[in-house]
């Protein structure tokens, strides 16, 4: 009987989770935990959380105590009930985002620091270590979301919220960050620097958000056919966003959207298997990696044979001459090393966008409304790209130690920066030429207002400069090229928060705005060209200002701090 | 050529150069030594025109580095510690690049890159992706660079640091054909032995303060170090200590591997009055192999006591 006890300790000792996982979750909830940036985000999340839940309830409960008793407690229970959805949609719309951050340098700063060869020497397993990367930093994300689960428990008495709400919340969170989390994971392995990997999977996860916005709009206005509408349903079930709008809708004064509560546990068990398989997707092709960085393999030949690999496309590409300024010629090759590239990205949009738009019925493309969402999708990404490459123009250099040796050059502050701004606008302009063709082909055709092209081209430039300028300050203040996009997309989403009415008149939301203007109405409505003229004030003017600013301070600093040390050093202005 | 009058850094309290006079002449090889830390890096990152000193000057061919930057980065060629690469470039692109960035025409572009590439044997490599090369080559293409605009000065922070052994050599080739050239060159190394071979000059920097600053002779001499010569005679060498400890120029004589191991003091022509004493007294001289000062000794001499 001991034996078999004796048996049966060892045995669940074995295929002991914490144990399966092995030192690396140790590792990560000592190591990584305690870094300066997890404390940040983790400060910023409390803090955005408390804003809200404090404009959530004094919106609904307010700070007069004046009203009768019965009044006072309709209010009370009101902003219980909307202060649980708000917890929970904040939860549900920021965690995975952060999942998405926390693991997006998982894996790359080992292969980074070469200790991912040093692990390959020792007993873990590539298992282990996705397993103990995934859990030891999901587990920061478990923290934040139990730090909700007091106050949940208390305001679900005063609105009345049932259980099934709050659970449904929180297991959909956990899940949908646990997919975010293992995908970050998985582009973390081939990706070698984090912001990328974190971009991609964003763009994966909004994606999704869309979908789920898509489908909901086509059932509610259209409606497929009956066999369209049967698959709709099945994508709803495997969108998380459309599980969280279906069983937060039942809540929401109304009580509109489709009721299903009882899919939720039904889909948070499928996105478990799903970043399961993930993270077994991972574990093998860590596993390669490890191979190659252990003992210098030999890449995928089929990579090769494409010359999808990096290193093998520029050896068996020929010698680029320079032509024109040196420094747009270098960032050129350093942003698009294949000059094919993005045309080919673009292209695939294009086909993608214009393919939906055929197929789906209605005539959808001679609405406004979805020349709007087009302007915005195309302005989103130009702006998403031109930050990243202005964040990462210098901050690469300075990480990759290139930016003494150009510093050492005759090349001045205004040349090094008029050359990376130069190679970032020759770099997105396909994208920005493909929307102001689309809006002129749309105009020429009567879809769209004249004023459309003109909104755009009083909308965009702003918001390009302004995305350059924080972009370049941001890349030579700070150290690594993660850290620079991250404050550069940062910065906006806080300055929208601090000055909501510079937010509302974003550049991506003028881009939309731009396709629905309609000249008559401008004229016959009462302050219409008023309307117009603060319209196009608003960013030309803050934007525009606030991206020269940040690009003069950026030049001001090309020579300070040169090696990261937090000095002062500055030779050359007078040079 | 190069000169400092009263250098000095400070990073908030830590002090990295503390008065610092330093003065290299024309055509010499100054061998720049210290430990981690002494100061080394900030001189030369200072003399590049990429740190501002706290207080002090400094000049290269005449000019204020701090109020002429352009002028002295025409002037100077410089190689940090640790370089990095574009690795989105190939060596050939990358060099040419450089070149540009010099401001060097387009036409003399490529004949320019090539000179380099032969200079420092690589031409082999000129298609090769940067990052794919070796330490070794990375460091020869960091010597390519510098020298693309063909500048007096060339600032090396440890050129030669992780290379294997045949890379050192060939480092130390280059920049012996490099002061043929005529060359200024300050070079930084802990492999000190490597720059007592081809060092005109060294200069001893520790805890930001020049400790010695001169020849090797001039080390000798003002240091007062001993010097040591090694014996070995055939038949009884007790005897031969003996007639070797009753001469009043020799301080110390002890046995080792075989030899006697003679310290006497530095001035001294001494190796003819061993042989000549060592004959008298009987004996048969093998060997008499004068040991010089090592640059390691004196780095060792120099700065003990003075590191905490």
């Amino acid at each position: 009987m001991r034996q078999k006890a004796t048996q049966i300790l060892t045995w669940m000792n074995r295929y002991n989770p914490i144990d399966l996982a092995g030192p690396i979750v140790d590792k990560e909830l000592r190591v990584a935990a305690g870094r300066k940036r997890y404390y940040f985000l983790r400060t910023l999340y409390i803090a955005i959380l408390t804003l809200f839940l404090a404009s959530v309830w004094f919106s609904h409960v307010g700070v007069s105590p004046v009203r009768a008793g019965a009044l006072r407690a309709a209010d009370m229970s009101s902003a219980g009930r909307m202060t649980i959805i708000t917890i929970v949609s904040f939860q549900f719309i920021t965690l995975p985002i952060l999942a998405v951050v926390l693991l997006s340098n998982s894996v790359s700063d080992e292969i980074r620091q070469g200790t991912l060869a040093v692990l390959m020497t020792t007993p873990i397993n590539a298992l282990q270590i996705v397993v103990g990367k995934l859990f030891g930093r999901l587990l920061v994300l478990v923290l934040l979301l139990a730090i909700s689960f007091p106050l949940l428990s208390i305001v679900r008495v005063f609105g009345g919220v049932p259980w099934t709400f709050v659970l449904a919340g929180v297991f959909l969170t956990f899940t949908t960050s646990m997919l975010g989390g293992s995908l970050s994971l998985l582009a973390s392995i081939s990706i070698r620097q984090a912001y990328r990997s974190t971009i991609l999977v964003i763009l994966i996860l909004v994606f999704l958000f869309l979908a789920a916005i898509a489908i909901h709009t086509w059932n509610t206005v259209g409606g497929p056919p009956k066999w369209l509408k049967e698959m709709t349903g099945f994508l709803r079930f495997l969108n998380p966003y459309a599980i969280f709008y279906g069983v937060s809708s039942t809540l929401l004064p109304g009580g509109g959207g489709p009721q299903i509560m009882n899919g939720w546990f039904g889909h948070c068990l499928f996105m478990v298997f799903l970043s399961s398989g993930i993270a077994l997707l991972a574990t093998i092709r860590l596993r390669k990696v490890m191979l190659t960085e252990a003992f210098g393999g030999e890449k995928n030949s089929l990579r090769r044979w494409f010359r999808l690999d990096r290193k093998t496309f520029i050896e068996r590409r020929a010698i680029r001459p320079i032509r024109g300024e040196c420094v747009i010629w270098k960032e050129l090759q350093r942003i698009r090393p294949r000059t094919i590239q993005p045309f080919l990205f673009y292209g695939a949009m294009a086909l993608f966008i214009y393919t939906i738009t055929i197929l789906v019925p209605g005539r959808i493309v001679l609405s406004k409304t979805f020349h709007s969402w087009f302007a915005g999708i195309l302005v989103l990404t130009g702006l998403i790209r031109t930050a990243s490459l202005a964040a990462g123009s210098v901050a690469s250099e300075r990480e990759g130690r290139c930016w003494p040796l150009l510093l050492t050059t005759l090349l001045d502050e205004k040349q090094i920066i008029r050359g990376k701004v130069v190679a970032i606008l020759i770099d997105t302009a396909p994208l920005w030429i493909w929307l102001f063709l689309h809006t002129v082909l749309f105009t020429a055709i009567g879809v769209l207002d004249p004023l459309a092209p003109f909104g755009l081209l009083l909308t965009i430039p702003p918001g390009i400069l302004f995305f350059i300028g924080l972009g370049m300050y941001f890349g030579t203040r700070l150290k690594t090229v993660t850290g620079a996009v991250a404050v550069t997309f940062a910065a906006p989403i806080g300055m929208s928060f601090l000055f909501p009415l510079l937010g509302f008149a974003n550049p991506i939301f003028c881009a939309a705005w731009s396709m629905q203007l309609s000249t008559e109405d401008l004229l016959t409505e009462p302050f219409g060209l008023v309307f117009l003229g603060s319209f196009a004030a608003a960013p030309i003017i803050v934007y525009a200002t606030l991206g020269l600013v940040f690009l003069w301070q950026a030049r001001c600093r090309v020579r300070r701090d040169v090696f990261g040390l937090g000095q002062v050093d500055v030779i050359g202005p007078r040079g | 050529m190069i000169e400092t009058q009263k250098l000095s850094k400070y990073y908030g309290n830590l002090a990295a150069l503390v008065d610092l006079d330093l003065k290299i002449e024309q055509g010499d090889i100054f061998g720049f030594i210290g430990p981690n830390g002494a100061g080394k890096t900030t001189t030369m990152r200072i003399l590049a025109t990429l740190l501002e000193p706290t207080r002090g000057r400094a000049f290269i061919d005449g000019l204020d580095v701090m109020r002429t930057g352009k002028e002295v980065r025409r002037r100077v060629g410089y190689m940090p510690d640790f370089m990095g690469v574009y690795d989105d470039l190939k060596v050939f692109e990358y060099l040419e690049f450089f070149a540009a960035a010099f401001n060097i025409e387009r036409k003399k572009r490529k004949a320019i890159v090539e000179g380099v590439l032969e200079l420092t044997d690589l031409q082999g490599k000129r298609t090769a992706a940067v990052d794919s090369l070796s330490r070794g080559m990375q460091q020869r293409l960091g010597l390519a660079r510098v020298l693309i605009h063909d500048p007096k000065v060339l600032i090396l922070d440890e050129p030669a640091s992780g290379l294997d052994p045949r890379a050192r050599i060939e480092i130390r080739e280059l920049l012996r054909e490099l002061k043929r050239m005529g060359k200024t060159i300050m070079i930084s190394s802990h492999i000190l032995s490597e720059l007592e071979e081809i060092c005109d000059h060294v200069g001893i920097i520790e805890h930001g303060k020049m400790v010695f600053s001169g020849t090797m002779d001039e080390i000798r001499r003002q240091m007062g170090i001993q010097s040591k010569m090694r014996v070995r005679v055939a038949g009884d060498r007790d005897r031969a200590f003996e007639v070797l400890s009753s001469l009043p120029q020799i301080k110390e004589v002890r046995p080792e591997d075989g030899y006697l191991a003679v310290t006497y003091a530095e001035g001294h022509e001494i190796d003819g009055t061993i042989a000549r004493t060592l004959v008298q007294a009987g004996l048969d001289v093998i060997a008499l192999e004068p040991e010089q000062l090592k640059l390691d000794n004196a780095f060792l001499q120099l700065t003990k006591g003075i590191v905490h």
